[in-house]
């Protein structure tokens, strides 16, 4: 089953990159991935869907979480 | 006040606290070695060899004071000499902030000479990277820097600095900024129940990991072990996180532990992990590890908990208030003693034995640092490490090459003590050229290279795994480190016996200088015991036979 990760990140494509680059070395399978500017709050919304492969999706929200410039992470 | 974006750098280093500075000058950092010109007493730069000896000395200097460490190089080569050793300090959780010079905004993007993208390449070897895009960024992004490196799992973090934003000019608001402790709100309830499972246990131990002297809860460990009579076993890391003499100490476990610790820890019903990962090299076979026990881990990074290995009881907070929850809770259990049993070791070589007289002749509160192959387990295993801090290793990654480098920072970092560096010489023929900044600030340190002429660790394996076919493993005698230290200014010894190992200690014993001492071993001896990969802790090998090749490795 694909779940739906959703977090609020600084409007830097670093910080993409890095969560994306944690989740592929951790062997998750990502189906889509949306990055979209917030624009009145000059952050940005990143969706994640992972397919149901690698570690549980609880671990994919921790690592999210835990990256310098991810604000908030909750499961969509 | 108004300063240049390089000055407001000094600034933020001075601010920072920061004494100690590692780097290795050029074009894109020229403003920035401009306003270190001007720097003030006690912060001081040391240059050495390599941009990566900069980083490892960075690392050792973190390591053994608890501060973080100061790294600064040029754009392109300079910050891609530093990926090895930024990635050897990510594995092993050491603060460092990496300054990095990079080209003018406008040469961005354009291949320039000497532009590299040192921050997509450092993504996922640092805790945080980020390049700086005006001046007025400069000092909050490196005050920030510093917060994230030593904060919570401390780190490395990069900081890359485009040229033309050094020389521009900015406000430097001299802010101090709060501590930003995030919180941890302890899970009282996860811990109630890990405590109620320990009450349960019949033979309890505790691992205790790296992490106990990152969280520096060595002292809170000791007294609950104490209190509680619960032996303790140490991974790689955890070396000297319990004092390896006291009686409840059954010493190193994994890959190349010893039979009393491996075997403590396989009969034991429940394990408290403390600032342990379970890496492969301590799990061996994930499935076959102490497949009977409960697990207790406890650490300060939830995506460390249950990360290799699965865990019933998972706590997340900072090691040294959980430790003290416990011992609390427990006061007055009391466990039974275990066994002794094959706690006295009976392997000898001229290794161990030389070990052993460097030990005796410089105690311990001497800070050990090695490079990677044999002559590190042989000293994790006999040199025998009582205190956090003193063992500088490079566990996580594995760098030959990182010793003589986190030798020197070791050094300047603790001026007053005694600073070993055991040596491979495969090892240290990687980074020997930072034996000129050792010359060059006359660093004490005493490097003693166990040199077995071979590459030993991974020939060992080529004899156990590979039917003894030695690709490319055998040395060739082509360094006699003797002329090569004297190249360099440095006092050079050879030694072929306990004898004469014996006496070169005693001449260099007081020493305020450095010195390299080559010390021959054959190259036929191997590290035991061993536990081959992909083999459970209980399949532990004592002495030489062929096995198997491994798929594994
Ligand atoms: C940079 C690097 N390259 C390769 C290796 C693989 N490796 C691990 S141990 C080892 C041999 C080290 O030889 P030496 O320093 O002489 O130590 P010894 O095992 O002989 O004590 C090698 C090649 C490594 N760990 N690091
Ligand atoms: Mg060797």
């Amino acid at each position: 089953m694909e779940r739906t990760l959703r977090a609020y990140i600084e409007n830097e494509p670093e910080v993409m990159m890095r969560v994306t680059a944690l989740l592929k070395r951790k062997g998750y399978s990502m189906r889509k991935i949306l990055m979209e500017a917030d624009e009145l709050k000059s952050g940005a919304w990143l969706n994640i869907t992972l397919a149901d492969e690698g570690p549980t999706f609880t671990v994919a929200m921790n690592t999210v979480g835990k990256v310098v410039d991810v604000h908030t992470v909750e499961e969509i | 006040m108004k300063l240049s974006g390089a000055q407001i750098v000094i600034e933020c280093l001075n601010a920072q606290k920061v004494e100690t500075i590692f780097g290795f000058p050029g074009g894109a950092v020229i403003p920035l070695y401009d306003a270190l010109y001007d720097a003030k007493y006690p912060m001081k730069h040391y240059r050495t060899c390599h941009e990566q000896g900069a980083v490892h000395a960075a690392d050792g200097y973190a390591r053994t004071t608890g501060k973080v460490g100061v790294c600064i190089v040029t754009s392109g080569p300079g910050a891609t000499n530093t990926i090895t050793g930024i990635a050897t300090a990510y594995m092993d959780s050491v603060p460092l902030v990496i300054i990095t010079g990079q080209v003018g905004r406008p040469l961005l993007g354009r291949d320039s000479f000497q532009e590299v993208d040192i921050t997509a390449m450092t993504l996922t070897i640092t805790k945080h990277c980020e390049m700086v895009k005006t001046a007025s960024q400069i000092e909050s992004t490196l005050m920030r820097a510093f917060e994230i490196a030593r904060s919570g799992r401390p780190g490395p973090v990069l900081i890359d600095i485009p040229k033309d934003i050094m020389i521009q000019v900015a406000e430097y608001r001299g802010e101090v900024m709060k501590p930003n402790s995030v919180h941890q709100e302890l899970d009282h309830e996860a811990i109630q129940i890990a405590i109620d499972a320990l009450k349960n246990a019949k033979n309890p131990v505790i691992l205790a990991g790296g992490g106990v002297g990152l969280a520096s809860a060595s002292n809170v460990l000791k007294e609950f072990a104490a209190r509680s009579n619960i032996p303790v076993v140490n991974t790689l890391m955890g070396s000297g996180a319990f004092p390896q003499s006291h009686h409840l100490s059954y010493g190193l476990i994994g890959m190349h532990g010893s039979v009393a610790a491996n075997s403590c820890l396989s009969n034991s019903d429940v394990i408290l992990a403390i600032g342990a990962r379970f890496s492969d090299r301590v799990v061996g076979a994930s499935e076959k590890f102490c497949s009977g026990a409960k697990i207790i881990q406890v650490d300060i990074d939830i995506n460390e908990v249950g990360k290799n290995k699965e865990i019933m009881y998972p706590i997340v907070g900072d090691l040294g208030k959980v430790l003290s929850i416990f011992s609390e809770k427990l006061d007055g259990y009391r466990w039974e003693s275990r066994s002794d049993a094959g706690k006295k070791c009976d392997v000898d070589h001229k290794a161990k034995q030389m070990l052993s007289a460097i030990r005796q002749t410089f105690g311990e509160d001497a800070i050990v640092v090695t490079e990677v192959g044999q002559h590190q387990m042989w000293t994790a295993q006999y040199y025998g490490f009582e205190k956090t801090r003193k063992f500088i290793t490079s566990g996580g990654l594995g760098t030959m090459g990182f010793g003589l480098g986190a030798a020197i920072g070791s050094q300047i970092g603790n001026p007053e003590q005694t600073v070993v560096h055991i040596a491979g010489d495969g090892s240290f023929k990687m980074n020997s050229n930072e034996l000129g900044t050792v010359s060059k600030y006359n660093i004490p340190i005493k490097t003693f290279v166990i040199n077995n002429n071979a590459l030993g660790m991974v020939r060992q394996w080529q004899r156990m795994f590979c039917e003894s076919r030695f690709s490319e493993t055998d040395g060739d005698d082509s360094v006699d480190f003797v002329k090569l230290a004297e190249a360099y200014g440095i006092a050079g010894y050879r030694v072929k016996s306990q004898e004469e190992l014996e006496a070169v200690l005693k001449k260099i014993k007081n020493n305020k200088s450095p010195v390299v001492v080559d010390c021959i071993i054959d190259h036929d001896e191997n590290v035991y015991p061993i536990i081959p990969p992909g083999k459970g802790i209980t399949e532990m090998v004592t002495a030489f036979e062929t096995l198997k090749r491994e798929v594994s490795l």
